[in-house]
């Protein structure tokens, strides 16, 4: 399976309610934990922003090349907040001062 | 911050600052419109420091240039589309600015111009191949900082001080006709897409990356991006101002950088003529090697290559590859003798349809704390890269009516 | 505390630049791959890094044309080679040895190496 896979799929529940599309994927520990979906948005996708219904990894059923099917009505926790800050250290290259052109 | 080095930096910065566009639009728009159109170039350089010092600031705090974070932020399939877009109009704006050099060598030597082209590449891969980054930079921006002619030759011919201070506010000059009024519209959009090209912050954010800045980089940013490019832009406005006062009352249309280096000639001679001449070669040069470092810059670190002149040609062998890659195809498109005016328009109309897409990210990278910590964008940067990217956008979506409707800005 | 403690692999993974041990840029994080199935225990197994990743993200004639172009290779970094995520994904081990520079040191065969200062 590839984040591929998940990413972008529609999520239905086995009543055949759609919640969304999948646009974020929680990890801990190296282990799937959730799945967020909902109906997403460009803004959301550009400021890495993505709220909507944070369903757990073990509500779903399947996932195939369609939808990713759930179980009817799963615990939700809507994520409302900004992603969490993590920290963004980059490379390192030589330094020197510069200038613009 | 080193005195020394913050200097040359900003020398650099005001010799490199002027490409063919803005010496082709500044002269036409001067001769056309006066003195009314330099508050476009005012605005546009203002835009600039404002995307600058932003991509300047992400290269120093996040320590990755603008297109790495582009891809990550837009995804592959808009961030492709970005890609393509502009390494389309990066291309075309080399191909230009090769042109550019081909033509001034042209005025200077009477050799064919194809073979001048040729002999240009020649010496600029050269150049890009031997020197480190730095002086790769260096070389061509101070060497451009013979441009100052022009604006010495803006003050030798007394030109109506008053008249030219008002040209820096915003206007639309009375009792112009509808087709006037279109063609002076064509020309802000014109002169804020050659300010605002957006190859200019890819290569700025890869340059600081390049020379490894860091937090105690950021007061050099900021200042290169005021001063230095204020400083540039001013030369620019000399060249419009001095169009305006010399060509505009019997109406010559400078179509031609040749046309444009008579300004310094008419009150210097022919040593003005030559020293605007060079001044012109080395500016249009300097932007040939940055157009193409600029397409390089972008291919590698959208697909994650090895990329810079700080390593060895060797080093980051498909960086390389790259930039001969793109010099080649921009002598390509010169050698097939298109008129180098009309790449210069068609590298202006691409780069501002191009400009929204490429200023988005960076803003909302810039703004982003969990990059930039304590760095992001405090609230003046925020608002004026804000507005800055609804007025490139208004512009982007006038390019294309209004190139068609003025045939260019023919009229 | 590994890299993959509390991640969003979407939005802070994916499309993330990867540089190895020497901090060499060696690839992009172009895909995911995870373990496990629907409701099962599923984890990060590894980077996918290659033109042929590409496959599950862009529309089949989009990617016919991207094998024209690049081919479709494609080299699978175990997630245990991950020491780092920030705004970039740092490795272990050298690109080598984990076959992420192979068109890299292809191409290297063709540069003149002398000239540059």
């Amino acid at each position: 399976m590839r984040l591929s896979d998940l990413r972008g799929a529609r999520v239905k529940t086995l009543d055949g309610d759609t919640l969304g599309r999948v646009h974020e994927v929680h990890v801990e520990n190296g282990r799937v934990v959730a799945l967020t979906s909902g109906p997403g948005s460009i803004i959301e996708m550009l400021t890495a922003k993505n709220h909507g219904r944070r369903i757990p990894w073990s509500c779903v059923k399947k996932v195939t090349p369609d939808a990713i099917v759930v179980v009817p009505d799963p615990p939700q926790r809507i994520v409302k907040k900004p992603s969490a800050s993590r920290s963004r250290q980059g490379t390192r290259r030589p330094s020197a001062p510069r200038s613009k052109h | 911050m080193n005195p020394l080095e913050l200097t040359l930096g900003i020398m650099t910065a005001v010799g490199g600052f002027v490409d063919i566009s803005e010496l082709v639009f500044a002269a036409k728009a001067g001769s056309m419109f006066g003195y009314a159109l330099i508050w476009a170039f005012a605005l546009g350089t203002i835009g600039m420091s404002v995307f600058g010092e932003m991509s300047g600031r992400v290269a120093a705090i996040a320590k990755q240039p603008v297109f790495n974070l582009m891809r990550h932020r837009l995804g592959l399939k808009l961030g492709l589309i970005t890609l393509i877009g502009s390494l389309i109009s990066t291309l075309i704006t080399c191909a230009a600015e090769v042109g550019g050099m081909a033509l001034l060598l042209n005025y200077l030597t009477g050799l064919p111009y194809l073979l001048l082209a040729v002999a240009s590449v020649a010496v600029l891969m050269a150049t890009m191949w031997v020197l480190p980054f730095k002086w790769i930079e260096r070389t061509y921006g101070l060497l451009g900082l013979l441009m100052i002619v022009f604006a010495v030759a803006v003050v030798a011919i007394h030109p109506p001080w008053a008249k030219l201070a008002g040209g820096f506010v915003p206007q639309v000059p009375s009792g112009l006709s509808s087709k006037e009024l279109l063609n002076y519209s064509y020309f802000i959009v014109a002169i804020l897409s050659a300010v605002l090209f957006p190859y200019e912050s890819y290569f700025y954010s890869s340059g600081g990356i390049e020379e490894g800045w860091g937090a105690k980089d950021l007061l050099t940013n900021r200042v290169t991006c005021t001063v230095g490019f204020g400083l540039g832009s001013l030369l620019a406005i000399s060249i419009l101002a001095s169009s305006a006062q010399l060509f505009g009352p019997i109406n010559v249309g400078p179509e031609i950088p040749g046309t444009t280096a008579l300004e310094a000639a008419i009150p210097f001679g022919k040593t003005g003529l030559l020293l605007a001449l060079l001044g012109m070669l080395f500016a249009v040069a300097g932007a040939a090697v940055e157009t193409c470092m600029s397409n390089a810059y972008a291919i590698s670190q959208f697909f994650g290559w090895e990329w810079g002149r700080h390593a060895k040609p060797w080093e980051a062998p498909r960086f390389t590859l790259a930039w001969i890659a793109v010099m080649l195809l921009a002598l390509l498109i010169v050698l097939t003798g298109v008129d180098v005016m009309s790449l210069v328009e068609y590298a202006v109309l691409f780069s501002i349809i191009v400009l929204p897409l490429s200023y988005l990210p960076l803003m909302l990278l810039a703004n982003d704390k969990s990059y930039m910590r304590e760095h992001a964008n405090k609230w003046l940067a925020k608002s004026l890269g804000w507005l800055f990217f609804i007025i490139v956008t208004a512009a982007a979506i006038a390019a294309i009516p209004l190139y068609l409707l003025t045939s260019g800005g023919g009229g | 505390m590994s890299a993959f403690d509390h991640i969003k692999i979407v939005s802070q993974l994916l499309d993330l630049p990867i540089v190895d041990k020497d901090e060499r840029f060696c690839g992009i994080v172009d895909d995911i791959e995870l373990s496990g199935t629907a409701g099962k225990e599923a984890r990060v197994k590894a980077l996918l890094v290659g033109p042929g990743a590409y496959q599950g993200r862009m529309l089949g004639w989009m990617f016919w044309i991207v094998r024209k172009i690049a081919g479709d290779r494609m080299a699978r970094v175990p997630a245990e080679q991950v020491t780092e995520i920030g705004s970039v994904v740092k490795l272990k081990s050298r690109a080598e040895t984990l076959g992420l520079h192979q068109v890299e040191d292809k191409v290297r065969a063709w540069i003149p190496r002398k000239g540059a200062l």
